[in-house]
């Protein structure tokens, strides 16, 4: 301390005070940084969510009230309150029999406590005795004299224990005798209230009542207390098998999603509001029995966003429309998250998360989007000029232009290279020209003469001959009702006949319209009677069309003529123009000089084959079509397989303003493929060059999913989606089906059978009303065939498949020849047993012959006294009466089509095996036993069943139907 | 405003701007209708000017995002503090200037003749001083949260790639001088240097006081390497230099796509390719005559010609060996500007380019 008569600097009590202010602003500072790392923005989300599940449960609490059966319940309390009453007439010996217990209590302690006691020593003297006797020791004879002591202890201590408990099974019972069984009633009492007591107590948990309760809540919620036992948590899933790629090291996901989601896996919040909806489809998601628990697969698997943030913003979720963004800008101050790699998907493209884990199936189960988007992508072809995991191998999507001159002509072409919907409007070959980019008159001028030149290079490039004259002239109407009846438009569309846009199965092959206008009659006629002779890889199959049919449809497919305003022609040829063009792509690969050396060379035609060459290979037309010339050269655009992980910032905005996302790149790039050129200097050559495709932004959004699927991230394999055996049969088999588009007829595998709209249709122009068609149309379209595999025996189907007849011989519309290998075949095969689960490929045939009583049993079954099978099953070549909607397959061919097994199945429950089917009943599932007639085999329906079964594999002969 | 902007977008363009803050600087200094700017009066309008700049700025987006980055606040601060002991040096320096002009003491011999004590005013008023600090620290932390980023990714580089804030001036330097110039030998130098002064400079006028009459060839100096230097590529590294390491004016939009040209050239290319029209000689040691020749000239001829003419003074005080050493410190502080300057307006890339050695200058 100083001399008091020492002089400061400063004065000393100015210093204190500002000590003090700076003390207390210290110790505020602190307390805020305490506050202000406590105070995390869940912790409200946590409490509004108790109040909600408190609600819930006040809820369900005053429904299980009201449902406990209050009779009951009063009965048992009435019988307790005579317990009371007894027990206080009865007090003396009541306290006599207490004195007893409380004595027997006290010896049932003592005994059990000596037991156990006597009971290990007795395990440590056997121990070591057996040590010594095994050590040969001559101490073991006196240790063995021990165990005996002390076993006999033991037995001594068990016996005075069962008796004390003997004792006080016998106090209870005479309580019981004297005032009745309290304990009992407690327990019904129990029984009958536990769904009230349940809630209650979780009423309790959630919403504490009274001030210490409550006080309670906020002490063990309190900064710093909060470490031993909080209500108020982070709730995370600790991921094991699902790890995250952090660049140097691979770290578990851990999802703390559910710290705010409280509700996502719980049923009874589906209409609350986020956060703390019920997620959909539980079956599916969450559920611990479902294919996807929470617990194994977590949350940012499928979502993204950042595993571990517990606040709005640090998880990165990402709006799914405006709306939705201009919401949480206000509820959340929502911004995209800076440095972020991998923010949330909006919930639109939400299926694309399915793909890393189900890698190598043609649909994803439930994934409609995706499944839609999958389709489309093979549809249009994307991967003919975009490198695509998942999409090798497959045929180039559009035509060969290998004979083209066998088809059309140049007159033809050049419009139609240049502007494809003016002349077709639904097709799916996307367009180049006259897009945003390519649009100025310098332009077109420009590209008018690039298309000359690929016109040019394509008719030349080409085989040389053509087809024959047609052998006659055809019937358009009769060409008309063959189209729309044998089946064509399963897989074509023509816009004259439709009513509403035809689904994507009806556009697999190519919209018909204009195809007068487009192909010669000669190619259309040798076309549509072998499709394989023009075009060996085509999907097209063979209709077995007679020459008259061919004819025909020819005459009628003549007639469909291109859209009023568009002409065939081609542009004027600019030779000045011509040759900068030629020149520009020359100097791009050789010297100025051998440039001028090589034009002078040249002949007009030849330059504008160079031009064509060129520009075939800069659009790269080749991608979807075979090209003379290009057989081999590589697509020319960007892969796609990890489009889905591709850093944004790789991607080109230009000057476009739209959200920085990928997806919102792909989502403008596929809605108009020039944007991004906008507002640029290029040169032609320089310029962006993908093409317009035709879709609607439903597709353009199920088509972006899928691009987005494809990431990097591969999921262990522990969590991947693994095919057995069955499932890759089934998977090969679903490759060929959508190669053929067998949906577009059939129903098969849940969808499909497109065709029947365009059956109903025509039974409404033949004077139906709208719903009758609808349920008629089912009957005259091709059959369901999910059940195949169980259906029919191996070696028909494959026979069948090889070379079809007809089984149901009032359709008009035919099962087409595919020109399946034995491969394919036998792929087609395993997939439909699979699909079934019946046994591929053959079965144990029932044992014949049959004794006689029994296929006579069978005979009268089917006859019309009873069932009357033949009134509209066929038999051989006897055809059933009536209209021929009510017709049914020839039982003829059932020894050689159908498995024993089916008949037996189908006889007794057709509606189980093929639901809306026409065959009835006759045997009700309902009450089986008494359903048959009583008076045929004893009554006995099964035996009934077998009889009509073995009856039906007498009739026709083993080689019929086959 | 916008003409305002662009005004300020166009100045700070570092040709224009360095040489605005050479001029300025040595005004400033020597420059004696200015010294009413080491008034109090002048900081405060200096100061009152530079928070408007500031603040106005604070409206434009593109200026709000750069300044106001975590990283870059306490950049902010520092200019300001930095800016504020410059001008306090000064302008007690002048002070005391005037005083011995007047052939009195400086002020802090005044001082040192006042008896304070340790307790309590000394160690008190520390104490406050860092009680006030750490409310501070603690309150900035709650604001301003670390300024972490996504996953370090070595396939994917932040653009631009920065060093700390301390280390811009370095990293500015890389653009101009090879690596081993630039992160070696100069800051290798600096140090060197720094450690030197006191045995170059026994000058004793000026120790314990401010002063700036009795030291101004000193004080110049070093503020010139300091301010000029130092401080003003980090302000450059930090705040004008964008994605892809191109300048962007402090209210342009950081665009990752801006494409500026960049075509440098060696000295040894436009001494015998443009100007003898001959091709690049195949021995370096011809190719490179030039190059070496001037570079040895710099640290000979200028020394040599200096000494005898406007440094005739200096030679004279501190002897032969002093002399050297003083200019070639000051030769390669020097040099960095004329190798800025000479890439800026010359797209000089290196004076001596010796690939074959790894040895560029």
């Amino acid at each position: 301390m100083p001399a008091k008569n020492e002089e400061y600097a400063r004065s000393v009590p100015l210093l204190n005070m500002v000590f003090a202010l700076c003390s207390l602003g210290l110790l505020l500072g602190t307390l805020w940084m305490v506050w202000d790392d406590y105070y995390r923005s869940w912790r409200p989300v946590q409490r509004q969510f108790q109040a909600l599940t408190a609600k819930h449960t006040e809820e369900a609490l005053r429904q299980a009230e009201q449902a406990v059966n209050q009779e009951e319940l009063k009965k048992i309390q009435e019988e307790l309150q005579a317990v009371e009453t007894r027990s206080k007439e009865k007090r003396k010996q009541l306290d006599e029999l207490n004195e007893k217990r409380k004595r027997n209590t006290v010896r049932v302690y003592i005994t059990d406590t000596n037991f156990k006691n006597t009971k290990s020593v007795f395990d440590a003297v056997r121990f070591a005795y057996e040590e010594l006797a095994h050590q040969h020791s001559p101490r073991a004879a006196k240790k063995l004299e021990e165990l005996h002591e002390v076993q006999k202890k033991l037995t001594e201590y068990k016996l005075a224990n069962d008796q004390a408990l003997t004792e006080q099974a016998e106090i209870k019972k005479q309580t019981e005798a004297l005032v009745g069984d309290r304990a009992g009633l407690d327990m019904k009492r129990q029984d009958l209230l536990a769904a009230v007591d349940r809630l209650q107590k979780k009423l309790d948990a959630v919403a504490p009542k009274g001030l210490v309760m409550r006080a309670f809540e906020h002490v063990r919620n309190a900064p710093l207390l909060d470490f031993m036992a909080p209500d108020l948590k982070v709730q995370q899933v600790v991921l094991d098998n699902q790890n995250k790629d952090i660049n140097f090291v691979t770290i578990p996901r851990v999802d703390r999603c559910q710290t705010c989601h409280l509700g996502a896996d719980q049923a009874g919040y589906e209409n609350d509001p986020q956060p703390f909806t019920t997620h959909p489809q539980q079956e599916i998601y969450l559920a611990s029995k479902s294919p996807h628990p929470v617990d194994k697969v977590g949350c940012t698997v499928c979502h993204r966003g950042l595993d571990r943030a517990t606040d709005f913003l640090d998880a990165a979720h990402w709006p799914d429309s405006p709306e939705q963004q201009a919401q949480w800008v206000k509820s959340h101050d929502w911004h995209p998250k800076e440095h972020e790699t991998s923010p949330m998907l909006p919930s639109r493209f939400i299926e694309s998360s399915c793909l890393p884990c189900h890698q190598g199936v043609v649909h994803i189960p439930d994934a409609k989007k995706w499944n839609h988007g999958k389709d489309l992508v093979e549809r249009v072809g994307c991967y003919g000029c975009h490198k695509m995991k998942g999409f090798e191998g497959l045929r180039k999507a559009g035509p060969p232009l290998t004979r083209l001159t066998w088809k059309t002509d140049p007159q033809w072409a050049y419009p139609w290279i240049e502007n494809p919907p003016a002349f077709r409007p639904a097709t799916w070959m996307p367009r180049f020209f006259g897009l945003s980019n390519n649009s100025s008159p310098a332009d077109v001028a420009r590209t008018q003469q690039e298309i000359r030149g690929m016109v040019t290079y394509l008719f030349e490039k080409t085989e040389p001959g053509g087809f024959p004259k047609l052998p006659g002239t055809g019937d358009p109407p009769r060409g008309e009702k063959l189209v729309t009846s044998v089946g064509c438009l399963g897989c074509h569309a023509v816009a004259r006949l439709e009513k509403s846009p035809p689904s994507l199965r009806r556009r697999f092959g190519p919209n018909l319209d204009g195809i007068g206008s487009k192909a010669k009659p000669e190619w259309i006629y040798a076309w549509v009677k072998d499709p394989k002779a023009y075009f060996p890889e085509t999907r097209m199959p063979n209709m077995r069309l007679t020459d008259r049919e061919a004819l025909d449809i020819t005459a009628y497919l003549e007639t469909l003529k291109a859209p009023e305003g568009w002409k065939p022609g081609i542009a004027e040829a600019d030779p000045k123009l011509q040759d900068e063009l030629v020149k520009d792509q020359m100097r791009a690969r050789m010297m100025e000089e051998e440039v001028e050396a090589k034009m002078a060379s040249m002949s007009e035609h030849e330059k504008e084959l160079y031009l064509g060459q060129r520009m075939i290979t800069r659009y790269g037309c080749f991608g979807c079509h075979l090209i003379q010339g290009f057989e081999t050269t590589p697509p020319i655009g960007t892969e796609l397989s990890e489009e889905g992980s591709k850093e944004v910032d790789r991607l080109d905005f230009g000057f476009v303003h739209i959200p920085e996302t990928r997806q919102d790149w792909i989502t403008e790039k596929l809605k108009n493929p020039r944007i991004f050129d906008e507002g640029k200097v290029k040169s032609p050559d320089e310029k962006l060059k993908m093409p317009l495709f035709n879709l609607t932004p439903e597709e353009r959004e199920a088509v972006v999913t899928v691009i987005l699927s494809m990431v990097k991230e591969k999921p262990q394999m522990a969590s991947t989606y693994l095919l057995d055996s069955r499932h890759k049969a089934l998977e090969a088999g679903r490759r060929l089906v959508q190669e053929h588009n067998c949906q577009g007829c059939h129903l098969l595998d849940g969808e499909g059978q497109d065709i029947r709209v365009t059956i109903a249709r025509q039974l409404m122009e033949e004077g139906l009303g709208e719903e009758e068609a609808d349920s008629r149309a089912v009957a005259f379209s091709p059959p369901y065939i999910t059940g195949e595999g169980a259906r029919v025996r191996s070696d028909w189907l494959f026979r069948f498949l090889k070379d079809p007849t007809p089984i149901r011989p009032w359709l008009s519309v035919r099962m087409p020849t595919f020109g399946f290998t034995d491969e394919e075949n036998n792929t087609l095969l395993k997939y439909f047993t699979a699909l079934s689960q019946s046994d591929f490929p053959f079965e144990t045939p029932p044992v014949q012959p049959f004794p006689p009583a029994e296929i006579a049993a069978g005979k009268k079954l089917t006859s019309t006294d009873y069932f009357n099978c033949f009134s509209c099953h066929q038999q051989g070549a006897r055809k059933p009466e009536g209209d021929p909607s009510g017709w049914a397959p020839d039982l003829a061919l059932a020894r050689s089509r159908l498995r024993p097994a089916w008949i037996e199945d189908w006889i007794k429950d057709p509606q189980k095996l093929y639901p809306g089917t026409k065959m009835p009943s006759y045997f009700d599932p309902g009450s089986f036993e008494t359903s048959g007639p009583d008076d045929v085999l004893g009554g006995d329906e099964n035996k009934q069943i077998q009889a009509m079964r073995d009856y039906l594999l007498t009739l026709g002969s083993d080689r019929s139907g086959s | 405003m916008q003409w305002f902007k662009s005004a300020v977008d166009w100045l700070c363009n570092p040709p224009i701007l360095f040489t605005l803050i050479f001029i300025v600087f040595f005004l400033a200094y020597l420059w004696k209708k200015l010294t009413w700017l080491w008034t109090p009066r002048a900081c405060v309008v200096i100061f009152l000017a530079g928070g408007l700049f500031v603040a106005y700025g604070l409206t434009d987006p593109n200026f709000r995002a750069i300044v106001t980055k975590p990283d870059n606040v306490p950049i902010v601060g520092m200019l300001f503090l930095t800016g504020f002991f410059s001008w306090l040096s000064m302008y007690l320096g002048t002070r005391n200037d005037a005083r011995i002009g007047k052939n009195l003491p400086p002020e802090e011999k005044l001082e040192s003749e006042i008896k304070i004590l340790v307790w309590p005013d000394l160690v008190y008023t520390e104490f406050l001083c860092m009680i006030l600090w750490s409310v501070l620290l603690i309150i900035w932390s709650i604001y301003l949260k670390a300024p972490i980023e996504e996953p370090a990714n070595p396939a994917k580089t932040p653009n631009p790639s920065k060093a700390p804030w301390y280390f811009l001036g370095l990293q500015e330097m890389l653009v101009y001088y090879d690596p081993w110039i630039a992160g070696v030998l100069l800051p290798g130098l600096i140090i060197v240097g720094l450690m030197a002064l006191p045995y170059i400079d026994p000058n004793k006028k000026g120790n314990g006081y401010y002063t700036f009459a009795e030291r101004k060839w000193e004080i110049l100096t070093f503020q010139f390497g300091y301010l000029v230097l130092w401080v003003m590529m980090i302000i450059t590294g930090t705040f004008f230099r964008g994605p892809n390491q191109n300048f962007f004016g402090p209210f342009e939009r950081w665009d990752v796509h801006k494409v500026v040209p960049l075509s440098n050239i060696n000295l040894s290319e436009v001494f015998w390719v443009k100007m003898l029209n001959l091709g690049l000689p195949g021995n370096w040691l011809v190719r490179e005559g030039l190059g070496i020749i001037l570079v040895l000239a710099y640290f000979t001829v200028i020394p040599m010609f200096l000494g005898r003419t406007l440094f005739k003074r200096f030679f004279e005080k501190m002897g032969m060996v002093r002399f050297q050493i003083l200019m070639f410190l000051l030769l390669c502080m020097v040099s960095l500007p004329i190798k800025m300057y000479l890439r800026w307006l010359f797209n000089m890339h290196y004076v001596v380019a010796i690939p074959e050695y790894f040895f560029n200058i």
